[in-house]
């Protein structure tokens, strides 16, 4: 229970800021992801549109969980907020679990929202919707993971990098990833490339729970998903305490 | 305890050399020393945020790393920004819960702290909307969530206002007093903390050049008093007591080293009242001693025998 507080708590000293400033939450939740979604859905064929529905979703996942994530610990340690933290008894996981529970209240509105939209104009038939969540909640996860890795690997970089580098990794990861077209249009030898990419696993296992084919075994995808997930767990658990980004 | 301890950042800069001394509770601590001398460095050190190159800290036989979860620690970092789109009373509350409180403990913790700094008018402001005199409460509040029993103050009394200082050093002495705790402040204002203060630690260079009370730092000067004192007749001068003093046209300046010499003094201005018009009697301030054993600037023999570091 403590230490659910304590996560709690940690969430709300970032999420508060957005849950603030509802016009910042609304772009987020609403108008980026449709400003995004809706040119896409004008210019793609009917039968390649729902893979622009699957591909907005992954990208408000990676934008708002990954970036976010980085941005934060970039920003705690710009204005050196971080030693106030760093006071408290709280572990690695504790503040990682914090970032994710803010994470949660920015990218899950904006998912619901979304989803919820798509299906009622028809571009989403989602057909198996636990497996649809399963795929939602592995994406949130590992991005916000991703993202808290890539602060820690770049704590000797100054702010201006982690901002950049952090938008980088989440634009390649979104679309040099076949996600928001069909990767047959890829040819062979890049097909294979983009394999490693977990962003191509996560659109995977949702596309197959609404009938969207990205041609990848969903085993595979959840398996190699769940094999990135522990090792970038026990990677924030065992190998890095906050303090080594400062 | 803090034993032999150096930090050498990537860039080069020995920040710490050696640095050894051992605490214990109840105790107001003073780290003192010039821009630059370490300070940060010791304090970040023992409160675990930054590792030393070498050398270890225990903290009642756990390191800081250990104690920082144990919530042993209270700190006030120097220039740390709160999170400014929070109000005072949600900051607080939520850094009281990650703390280990519950949420009641929690709520009154913060009403606790509200009402011992003074911060009622703006407990629903944003603290962004704050001055920095009332910002650097609410981050010297936060320091106090869970009485921690022990707690890292640096430079705490920059930028508040003469009623806040006095108001910190009595709540810092309450502290201390009702908990058992200790306290270790980084400031500049030695004279202000003197008559709290149990012990005072200089830092120079990375060095510990100092380490003892208030009173054994004011002797480093090598005088108790200072007499000044304004004379009609040279005659005064030959027939003083004091042999050492320095001369300015009518003004002469004695520097007196125990009170039998100040006594003596007294006594020779009595018997001369025609010839000493005026006499002003001034003791040291801890800073005049704070600036001579830097002037001096290396670890007395004591405490080189002590700790064996040089």
């Amino acid at each position: 229970m403590g230490s659910l507080l304590k996560i709690y708590a940690i969430g709300m000293l970032y999420a508060k800021w957005m849950l603030k400033n509802k016009l910042f939450y609304v772009y987020l939740t609403l108008f980026m992801p449709f400003s995004i979604l809706v040119p896409f859905y004008l210019i793609t064929s009917e039968g390649n549109r729902p893979y622009i529905a699957i591909g907005t979703i992954v990208l408000t996942l990676l934008s708002n969980s990954l970036v976010t994530a980085c941005q934060d610990l970039a920003t705690d340690k710009l204005l050196k907020r971080i030693a106030v933290l760093l006071s408290k008894p709280i572990s690695s996981m504790d503040y990682f679990l914090g970032q994710l529970f803010s994470n949660a209240l920015q990218t899950f509105p904006a998912v619901t929202i979304m989803v919820v939209v798509l299906c009622l104009v028809g571009i989403l038939q989602i057909r198996n919707i636990s497996l649809f969540i399963v795929g939602l909640v592995l994406g949130w996860y590992l991005s916000t993971a991703i993202g808290y890795a890539l602060a820690i690997a770049l704590s000797s970089r100054d702010y201006n990098t982690i901002v950049i580098v952090s938008n980088v990794v989440s634009f390649v990861l979104v679309f040099l990833a076949p996600i928001y077209y069909p990767p047959t249009y890829l040819p062979e030898p890049a097909r294979v490339i983009t394999l490693i990419l977990p962003s191509m696993h996560v659109a995977n296992i949702m596309g197959i729970a609404s009938n969207v084919n990205y041609g990848l075994n969903l085993i595979n995808s959840i398996t190699y998903l769940l094999i990135l997930i522990s090792i970038l767990t026990v990677i924030i658990i065992k190998k890095t305490k906050i303090k080594d980004l400062y | 305890m803090v034993r032999n301890l150096w930090k050498i950042y990537r860039n080069g800069v020995i920040a710490l050399r050696a640095v050894s001394f051992e605490l214990v509770e109840n105790r107001l601590v003073i780290l003192a020393g010039p821009n630059g001398a370490g300070k940060t460095t010791l304090i970040r050190i023992m409160d675990g945020e930054i590792s030393p190159t070498r050398g270890h800290v225990l903290i009642d036989e756990l390191t800081p790393g250990e104690a920082r979860l144990k919530g042993l620690f209270g700190v006030m970092p120097q220039e740390a920004q709160l999170h400014e789109y929070l109000s005072v009373r949600e900051y607080l509350y939520y850094l009281a819960l990650i703390k280990g409180l519950s949420r009641n403990d929690a709520k009154r913790e913060v009403s606790r702290l509200i009402e011992d700094f003074m911060l009622h008018e703006y407990i629903n402001e944003r603290i962004e909307h704050l001055s920095g005199g009332y910002k650097k409460r609410v981050l010297l509040a936060q320091a106090f969530i869970g009485n921690p029993q022990l707690l890292f103050l640096d430079e705490p009394t920059v930028g508040l206002d003469p009623e806040m200082r006095i108001k910190l050093w009595n709540i810092v002495m309450k502290y201390i007093n009702e908990y058992r705790a200790t306290a270790i402040l980084v400031t500049h204002y030695l004279d202000e903390v003197k008559e709290y203060a149990d012990r005072v630690l200089l830092l120079h260079r990375g060095k510990l050049i100092f380490d003892g009370s208030p009173k054994d730092l004011l002797k480093k000067l090598g005088y108790m008093y200072r007499v000044r004192m304004k004379i009609n007749n040279d005659r005064a001068l030959n027939e003083l007591p004091i042999h050492k003093y320095l001369r300015r046209d009518s003004e002469v300046e004695l520097l007196i080293s125990n009170d039998d010499e100040l006594i003596t003094l007294v006594r020779f201005i009595e018997s001369h009242r025609d010839y000493v018009t005026e006499f002003i009697v001034e003791r040291p301030s801890l800073e005049e001693s704070y600036m001579e054993v830097l002037r001096v600037g290396k670890p007395p023999q004591d405490l080189c025998d002590r700790h064996a570091l040089c």
